[in-house]
């Protein structure tokens, strides 16, 4: 009995230090974690300010935090980072026009890829010395040494972005000098290579640039209908650039198949949103377009009053001389 | 087994240690009782158990905000309590009839003229009693409210007027304190700010006018300068014509009636009258302009005196977010519950590149 008795209150205490144990684990967390170094906080602060500033637009801005970015992971000896800041830095230093100082520093980004052996970032760079180079005529030559140099070892890039963004770019390279055939084909896999990593924004401005290509043919019928796909693409990704871009092009399009007020419409809005994007590049030939329309439907008033704003975005579109160049820059 | 079934030794032995044990217990049982004891004798003194009390009554509007069993207050300190809040029949002139005790000796300090003030205690709606301390009334001869003989109450102030006493009995009702009472800091605030919204566009309205009027003003005298510099050689001309018109046998006298200097007056004291009015109506309003704007600074004062006196209110819901803050940061970390708190991992930082649209 008396045994009975003891294994019974054994049970108990066991049972009670069991539970007393789970509850003890249960409210067990982990320490919180050790707080992150002032510098580390700067730079990584720097980081996320100067990408929000970008996304805004805010160029000067923008210019400035990705220097301040750049500084920041140098003192840390963070090469990777730095490089990724360079990069950007580059990036919006293009946006308004400092093509020198983009080059520059898109250049040393890609030597610290190189040094660090990342590939995928090192493309990156390359993709976008590319681009500032086709769209610069005077670069035309560095443009054609680069791009052979990266066809010759394209085959090793295995990212499907990265492989979309390299074709559309070599596509783009070619439908400025007018080979239509290569410049097809390379847009055809592009958009291959968007569609395999997902990429709905490749696929839109891969659609885009099959409409321009249609235009450069003289294949209006086509370019209409590829500017329609396209137009649904850009806005199905909220991208306002490409949205008018698209409007634009439809309004083109319309022009040369004789279809004025048509045309006179979707010019009318592409302008207007290219006005409010602040986008002269683009605003400057939908604004001609647009006289071009007006004047074929005998609205000479009107086509008056768009050339008097041409003039204008013409004059305001033309590069600063030297010495109102913007001094600033790393 | 029995006790005598053990050896002598082991019996021996075995009342030793019952003698030992009945030591103890007899110890830990004289422990206890001191220590309730002494718990006692410290809660009978907290809660003034052996202490004479001395019952009273108020009527207040409402019992929002008090509770039995809160502390009544004297002089700032906690001297009593409420026994009984409740409510009065319908039909009664008071809504809520609250009945407290006092306790000795600060029963002492209230008289006939003592009153009831009840006041906020915080932005959570809470109210409190204070007794005011009596014997001070320079317009009335105050009496103490008890009188007690060989430190027992015995006699109850039953007539203010003249100061009579009747002996305490089991039957008696306390005595009737009368109250001021104040309504909660949440119904003033909400009272005030109901009094600001509906002024508010009063007072806009008046600036506007206000504006208008000086505007209209501006306009007035910017027409009038300019009238002015037209009429100036009208003026002149005038001078010339009237100098013309004086003198004996000169045009004024064949032309102008005699009572033309009677009209002139006439118009000159009625436009002075007219101005007068003027003044005093502009006097007026800037009297009441100023009123308003005294209002409003009497209302800004008060919301910082508010502020002021619950300062620490802000620094208490301060701590009370950190330390939220904080326990939500250690369920984070618990072993059990962070797949709760799972974040999307960031995205890799990688170079901003898009794709060229031609």
């Amino acid at each position: 009995m008396n045994a009975a008795r003891s294994i019974q209150a054994g049970t108990r205490t066991a049972l009670a230090g069991l539970g007393l144990l789970l509850l003890l684990a249960g409210c067990r967390s982990a320490p919180p974690p050790p707080p992150t170094p002032a510098p580390v906080q700067r730079a990584t602060r720097a980081m996320d300010q100067a990408a929000r500033l970008t996304e805004q637009r805010n160029w000067p801005a923008a210019i400035r935090q990705w220097e301040a970015a750049v500084s920041h992971h140098r003192l840390l000896n963070d090469r990777q980072n730095e490089a990724i800041a360079l990069h950007n830095l580059a990036q919006a230093q293009r946006a308004i026009g400092r093509q020198a100082e983009a080059l520059e520093h898109l250049e040393e980004a890609s030597r610290i890829n190189r040094q660090l052996g990342d590939n995928a970032e090192w493309w990156r760079n390359q993709i976008a010395l590319m681009q500032i180079e086709i769209a610069a005529p005077e670069l035309a030559n560095a443009a054609a040494t680069r791009s052979e140099q990266l066809r010759a070892i394209f085959p090793q890039v295995t990212d499907p972005n990265l492989r979309g963004m390299f074709l559309n770019e070599l596509a783009v390279w070619h439908l400025e000098r007018g080979e239509f055939q290569p410049a097809s084909a390379a847009l055809d896999e592009a958009g291959q290579a968007f569609a395999n990593a997902g990429n709905q924004h490749g696929i839109a401005v891969v659609t885009g640039n099959q409409a321009r290509l249609h235009e450069a043919q003289s294949n209006w019928r086509e370019a209409l209908r590829t500017w329609q796909m396209a137009l649904a693409r850009f806005e199905n990704e909220v991208d306002l650039l490409g949205i008018a871009a698209a409007l634009a092009g439809h309004g083109r399009a319309l022009l040369a198949l004789g279809d004025f007020p048509a045309a006179e419409n979707y010019l009318r809005r592409a302008v207007f949103n290219l006005r409010a994007l602040d986008v002269p590049e683009r605003l400057i030939p939908a604004l001609e377009a647009l006289i071009q329309s007006l004047e074929a439907q005998e609205k000479f008033p009107e086509a008056e009053k768009v050339r008097a704003e041409l003039q204008q975005e013409r004059e305001r579109a033309r590069p600063p001389s030297a010495d109102q160049q913007d001094p600033g820059g790393t | 087994m029995g006790l005598q079934d053990l050896t002598p030794q082991l019996r021996t032995r075995l009342s030793r240690i019952e003698r030992v044990v009945g030591v103890f217990v007899t110890f830990a049982t004289i422990l206890l009782l001191a220590g309730f004891g002494y718990y006692l004798i410290h809660t009978a003194q907290r809660k003034g158990w052996f202490l004479n009390k001395a019952p009273y009554f108020t009527y207040v509007q409402s019992a929002e905000g008090l509770r039995v069993g809160e502390p009544v207050k004297l002089m700032g300190f906690d001297v009593g309590w409420i026994t009984l809040i409740t409510a009065e029949a319908p039909g009664m002139m008071y809504n809520v009839y609250i009945e407290f005790v006092i306790l000795e000796p600060f029963y002492g300090y209230i008289w006939s003229d003592s009153r009831v003030k009840v006041t906020a205690a915080d932005f959570l709606g809470n109210r409190y009693l204070e007794v005011t301390k009596g014997g001070s009334d320079l317009t009335r001869q105050p009496y103490p409210t008890y009188r007690e003989t060989d430190g027992v109450l015995t006699h109850v102030l039953i007539r203010d007027s003249d100061g009579e006493f009747e002996e305490i009995t089991r039957d008696r009702a306390p005595y009737w304190l009368e109250s001021d009472e104040s309504p909660a800091l949440t119904a003033r605030l909400e009272a005030l700010a109901n009094q600001a919204e509906q002024a508010l566009p009063q007072i806009l309205s008046l600036t506007n006018q206000l504006a208008a009027a000086l505007e209209n003003a501006a306009s007035a005298t910017d027409r009038l300068d300019t009238l002015l510099t037209d009429a100036r050689p009208v003026v002149t001309n005038l001078a010339v014509i009237t100098k013309q018109l004086q003198g004996p046998g000169a045009l004024g006298e064949w032309l102008l009636p005699t009572n033309i200097h009677q009209q002139l007056e006439n118009t000159l004291t009625a436009s002075a009258q007219t101005l007068s009015t003027t003044q005093t109506n502009i006097d007026m309003l800037s009297r009441q302009i100023s009123m308003s704007l005294e209002n409003v600074a009497m209302l800004t004062s008060n919301l910082n005196a508010q502020v002021q006196a619950n300062s620490m209110i802000l620094s208490d819901i301060s701590e009370l977010v950190i330390n939220a803050d904080e326990l939500i940061q250690g369920l984070r970390r618990n072993w059990l519950l962070r797949g709760a708190f799972r974040d999307e991992p960031d995205p890799p930082q990688q170079g901003i590149l898009n794709p060229t649209l031609r």
